[in-house]
């Protein structure tokens, strides 16, 4: 712990009106700046270890107005201000040198204060801007949270479902607010219990979209006013919608859940009316006597919220993917397709779940004997809300339908069977079939995995990836691997048909990840042409088997780089 | 379609392998003399106990003259304990039987016994080997060699051949790289033809070229595994100009130098002429430079016609019509019904 006395002689001697101060038995520092001919007070209490950006309070905060990045905390005694300065978490501090951290954490602090103080308008956009974190600021935490599942965010009236009882946790601990508009899936929905006959009904709940908003309200008793006022910012048509219909249903609780756009995006905020009688919907200063008024947590739960939190794309909820094979491979490229954001994703693969498949396979137990695609269209849908992924027993061979094959955007195989993928794509060729198709597999012994993207009318095809580099003629196998063919590289532990390649999860896991970045990259259009890439593992368990490998392997030092396909001796597209 | 596409075509066209009809033909014919001269040698009280296939045929590395005979290497094994003192004696048993039988030309070299087919384009060599304990000797010595000239030389035939098939060295497709290597020396052997009168070139010895290819090989792949037998060959031709088998004889002349690898270590230009060594030098530097050459261009046909004046009118220089159009007719497959594969997923 840095000594007191040192601090302040250090922090004076930078220049800072600076002294030691007690509250109790409790000592700080205070420092004291002038900022627009106003003095300002900052306190900092120093600590045992210096674990992040050091923390300086705002004295006497409420005497400088709403400030940006400063929030009131009236739970003291005093009313002190928390200024964020930034993630605390977002800086690497230099704990070894204390009196350089608590320095430049007080310019900065100085700095963001000043900014907030000398310039209104800079101060109102970063309070509009950060009216979410605000808002969260006024909230009471008590109570059931509520879920939305609004995307629109148009004017709306709905039913407010209680959350299920004794449920402590997941989405039956919410009360759930579902809108017209929302397009759960089908899982989901049914784990959701988003039914009355599952959850009862706890009141109404109005959407409202607002043209402007003022900044959050600073103190909870701000709220009825700023209520009020903010009515004033709700489009004339449906204030009218407001008046004639939503508004004169009675009710002893009532939601109100507003949504207005803010620089940095779609705000949504909600308050909660609670009444001892029934009341029609308090629009008016009279009818607010009535009603209790608390700003409560609201958590969206929508596509255009959820999905580019977590990094998906929900441009892709309307690109149809076929993905065939749902083994170690197929089972990660499900999963990391569906949480791209890809919807409508069919999963071929005739295999059953078995307890050989547990160790390298996203599947539970709970899915054995079940096929593999049924089971990962139900696994998928249930973390994925709004995937509507199916499962089908139909193999890649069986899938030589034109029709059917054209409707999708893209195909992605996923069988580790060469001969199948060749005949496959012979019947593409054969029949002009113009979907791309992404081949993919892995290798044993951990030595890498591969993928290739066949654009028709691009250059390169999946046969480029069978030209053999000896003779450059069609090859069986492809020229992408990393072990020679025609050795034994399966594990046979209990005779005939119980032969594996060896390798593990992580294996599987890499593989499928190069293979959905390459499909993602496709369909966004960051990739336009056939394309090619390869993850190289060790050798070291090939080594120990005696198994050769090929010159690429120890050539290969472009690990997850997408290259070009084509290959200017293969035949097809030559 | 690539310049190795080609290369590796000129190679089909010059290679001759076990599924040639010239090479099966002759391997009957062989197995033919190889009975009678069994049968003559036990006849005397030399039982053959083992007999192999020496030189190009037993590395792969064989090529089609484009006018003159090919050969055959039998070597013949008889018992140490067996074999007599004299070398030539037993020597003198295969040739009458190759003489009995209507060959041309047969006669008893220092190496081996030799006759030509009188009504094939194939010459035969038959080296005989008196064998104890995996170690081997060559009876050499010609039909009137004084004593002196004439013994039981320590030789190792199949480590020779072992030596030319080994791939230990090479990291990563092997079995590509030592293929490379032959095809690697088949083009030079077809070099060799075209560009050296037929005196010359029967001095500048296929094994010399073979150890000298062996020795120097630059193998070049690109990085997907992908064979480039252009920069390979040009690659090895500058690294054998560039290593110790051209002794400077002053006056920008040279004799070539290849010692055997295995025993009896000796050098198998022995013997051979400066004209010999200077001929090769230079050949083999213009050979160097007209890779590069071709390297250098960018046109496929351009390239075709410098190959076609190094390696001859085996090596096609494609004309506009030569292309095809229909995919299905072009798609080729290796000739392998199955492989094993390392794919899953």
């Amino acid at each position: 712990m840095v000594d007191i006395d040192e601090l302040v002689l250090y922090l004076c001697s930078k220049g800072f009106n600076c002294e030691k101060s007690f509250i109790g038995d409790s000592i700080f520092i205070s420092i004291k700046l002038r900022i627009s001919g106003t003095t300002v007070e900052l306190i900092h209490l120093l600590t045992d270890e210096i674990t992040g950006l050091p923390i300086f309070i705002l004295s006497s905060p409420n005497d400088y107005g709403q400030l940006a990045h400063v929030s009131i905390d009236s739970d003291h005694p005093v009313e002190i201000g928390s200024i964020c300065v930034n993630d605390r978490d977002s800086v690497s501090v230099n704990f070894a040198m204390p009196l350089f951290a608590i320095e430049e954490s007080l310019n900065r602090h100085i700095g963001i204060l000043t900014k907030a103080i000398t310039d209104p308008e800079w101060n109102r956009q970063e309070l509009l801007r950060e009216f979410s974190s605000n808002w969260l600021g006024v909230c009471n935490f008590e109570g059931k949270k509520i879920l939305l599942t609004s995307a629109s965010g148009k004017l709306e009236e709905v039913d407010v479902l209680r959350s299920l009882p004794n449920s402590n946790y997941g989405v039956n601990s919410y009360h759930l607010a579902q809108t017209q508009d929302s397009d759960l899936s089908a899982i989901a929905s049914l784990h959701w219990n988003n039914n009355t006959s599952k959850r009862s009904i706890a009141g109404k709940a109005i959407i409202i979209p607002l043209m402007d908003v003022d900044p959050a309200p600073s103190k909870k008793e701000e709220i009825k006013s700023w209520y009020l006022n903010t009515l004033i910012s709700v489009k004339p048509e449906n204030k009218k919608l407001l008046n004639e219909q939503y508004g004169r249903w009675s009710s002893r609780e009532y939601w109100i859940i507003f949504n207005v756009n803010v620089s940095s995006g779609k705000v949504w905020f909600c308050l909660h009316f609670q009444a001892s009688k029934k009341h029609s919907l308090p629009l008016k200063e009279e009818q607010m006597k009535h009603w209790k008024v608390k700003a409560i947590p609201l958590r969206l739960f929508n596509k255009e919220n959820v999905l580019p939190r977590g990094g998906a794309n929900p441009d892709l909820a309307y690109r149809r993917v076929a993905l065939i094979g749902a083994g170690s491979v197929g089972g990660e490229i499900s999963h990391k397709l569906s949480s791209a954001g890809i919807q409508n994703l069919d999963i071929f693969d005739p295999d059953y779940y078995s307890i050989d498949n547990l160790y390298r396979h996203i599947l539970p137990e709970e899915f054995l004997e079940l096929p593999k695609g049924h089971g990962l269209g139900w696994q998928l849908q249930r973390q994925f809300l709004w995937s509507k992924a199916k499962g089908s027993s139909r193999k890649l061979l069986d899938l030589r339908k034109r029709q059917e094959l054209l409707s999708y955007d893209l195909i992605i195989v996923a069988i580790g069977s060469p001969t199948h993928e060749r005949l496959f794509k012979e019947y593409l060729l054969e029949n002009d079939v113009d979907v791309p198709v992404i081949n993919t597999w892995l290798e044993g012994f951990g030595v890498g995995g591969h993928a290739t993207l066949d654009i028709p009318d691009s250059k390169g095809c999946l046969l480029c990836a069978y030209v053999c580099q000896e003779t450059l003629v069609r090859g069986l196998n492809s020229n992408l691997n990393f072990i020679e063919s025609n050795q034994n590289v399966t594990i046979n532990l209990a005779g005939c048909g119980e032969q594996f390649i060896s390798y593990g999860a992580i294996c599987s896991a890499q593989t499928a990840i190069m293979a959905s970045d390459l499909a993602i990259k496709y369909l966004e259009n960051k990739v336009t042409t056939s394309s090619k890439v390869s993850w190289k593992g060790s050798d070291l368990d090939a080594k120990g088997k005696n198994i050769q490998l090929t010159h690429r392997y120890y050539q290969f030092s472009e690990s997850l780089q997408i290259k070009p396909l084509h290959d200017e001796d293969c035949d097809a597209c030559s | 379609m690539s310049i190795q596409a080609k290369l590796l075509k000129f190679h089909d066209k010059i290679k001759l392998g076990r599924e040639d009809g010239e090479y099966k033909s002759a391997r009957e014919k062989d197995d033919s003399i190889l009975k009678a001269v069994k049968k003559a040698l036990k006849d005397e009280g030399y039982p053959v106990i083992e007999d192999f296939l020496q030189g190009s045929q037993s590395t792969s590395t064989a090529v089609k003259h484009p006018v003159d005979d090919f050969d055959i290497d039998r070597s013949v094994v008889i018992a140490f304990d067996d074999a007599p003192d004299d070398p030539v004696k037993v020597k003198k048993i295969v040739l009458k039987v190759l003489e009995d039988r209507g060959f041309k030309n047969a006669k008893i070299k220092k190496p081996c016994v030799t006759a030509d087919y009188a009504s094939l384009s194939l010459h035969i060599d038959i080296p005989l080997y008196r064998e104890q304990n995996g170690v081997y000797e060559l009876a050499v010595g010609k039909k009137n060699s004084k004593d002196e000239n004439k013994e039981w030389s320590n030789s190792d035939p199949k480590g020779l051949r072992d030596w030319i098939n080994n791939k230990d060295g090479y990291i990563g497709s092997a079995i590509e790289k030592l293929k490379q290597y032959k095809r690697i020396v088949r083009y030079l052997k077809r070099w060799r033809d075209v560009n050296f009168g037929s005196n010359v070139a029967k001095k500048v010895f296929s094994i010399g070229l073979t150890v000298m290819a062996k020795e120097k090989f630059k193998p070049s792949f690109d990085n997907n595994g992908k064979a480039n037998d252009l920069v390979a060959l040009r690659d090895t031709v500058s690294a054998i100009l560039n290593g110790f088998h051209f002794r400077d004889q002053g006056s920008d002349q040279y004799k070539v130098i290849v010692d055997l690898p295995m025993s009896p270590y000796r050098d198998i230009f022995d013997g051979s002429s400066v004209n010999t060594g200077t001929q090769l030098y230079n050949k083999l530097t213009s050979l160097r430079n007209k890779l590069d050459t071709v390297i250098a261009e960018g046109d496929l046909t351009k390239q075709c016609k410098i190959l076609n004046e190094i390696f001859g009118d085996d090596f096609e220089v494609p004309s506009n019509s030569s292309k095809t159009s229909s995919n299905a007719a072009k798609a080729t497959y290796v000739t392998a019904g199955v492989a094993g594969t390392s794919q899953g997923a």
